[in-house]
């Protein structure tokens, strides 16, 4: 038997909404220092840092030391699994929500108007 | 015989979407009823299913001949207010959803709450989906690009 460890995890990574909004900050694919991204969030410096370490553990971003600054940039690459997963609902559940305004609106403007002749 | 012990591989996702509509609550929730049962559809074409609307019915593809393909049971329905439905949908994966749709009436306008929410070991490979997912990834991918272009 075999024991196969998935140490990654992009999903629980980016079950945090505020990490998702660190990955929305670094979605131009730009490296950013953490004061930049403390800045942009207008958020605590440590709630940045450790949001920003767990992503990186996730590998869902990379660090690199450029002199004083450690700066982050978004791996896209790594958010794939979660975009193939949902994506495919997402698509389907907007045509429904879609489908059921649409008709229900329909629908109801329809027994307006019979309502209106019977009155007449 | 192989077996494999997988770890960390219990992924999770929720989809939310909320739309106001013009219409009283009864008919939304007809429509609802419609639209996942005979009316059903992709965005390519139609896709009927039978939605037995009542608690324990079940959702399911009919294709004739004891062939088909079952999505879930209704968890809990109260009408006009609330569909549950929970089960594997399309996912031939050992996964599961949770399916909500909530009705409220506010401002004369019938508010439609709808959660999506699912987990369970989905493998990276199989699914064929192919369109956009949210303007999130949208922007990542087109980051990339213009990255790879410099």
């Amino acid at each position: 038997m075999t024991r196969r460890s998935h140490s990654a995890d992009v999903f629980s990574a980016i079950a945090e909404p505020r990490r998702r909004e660190v990955v929305a900050v670094l979605a131009d694919g730009q490296e950013y220092a953490v004061n930049e991204i403390v800045l942009r969030m207008k958020m605590a410096q440590p709630a940045v840092s450790k949001h920003l370490n767990a992503l990186r553990k996730a590998g869902v971003v990379t660090v690199v030391k450029r002199g004083q600054h450690r700066m982050y940039r978004l791996e896209a690459l790594a958010l794939k699994p979660v975009h193939d997963w949902v994506r495919g609902f997402e698509r389907y559940w907007t045509h429904q929500v879609d489908q059921i305004k649409q008709r229900a609106e329909q629908k109801a403007l329809e027994r307006l108007i019979r309502i209106d002749k019977d009155k007449q | 015989m192989a077996a494999t012990i997988m770890e960390g591989v219990l992924h999770a996702f929720e989809i939310v979407k909320e739309e106001r509509i013009a219409a009283p609550m009864e008919i939304v929730f007809e429509t609802i009823l419609e639209q996942m049962g005979p009316l059903n559809s992709t965005p390519e074409k139609p896709m009927p299913m039978v939605l037995e609307a009542w608690p324990g019915g079940r959702w399911y593809r009919d294709l004739g001949n004891d062939s088909g393909h079952f999505w879930g049971h209704v968890q809990a329905i109260k009408a006009p207010a609330l569909l549950e439905i929970s089960g594997p949908l399309f996912m031939s994966d050992p996964a599961v959803s949770n399916l909500q749709y909530r009705l409220t009436e506010e401002d004369g306008e019938t508010v439609m709450r709808f959660r999506h929410r699912a987990m369970g070991w989905v493998g990276e490979q199989e699914r064929g989906v192919d369109a956009g997912w949210s303007q999130l990834i949208g922007r990542i991918v087109s980051a990339v690009a213009e990255r790879v272009r410099k």
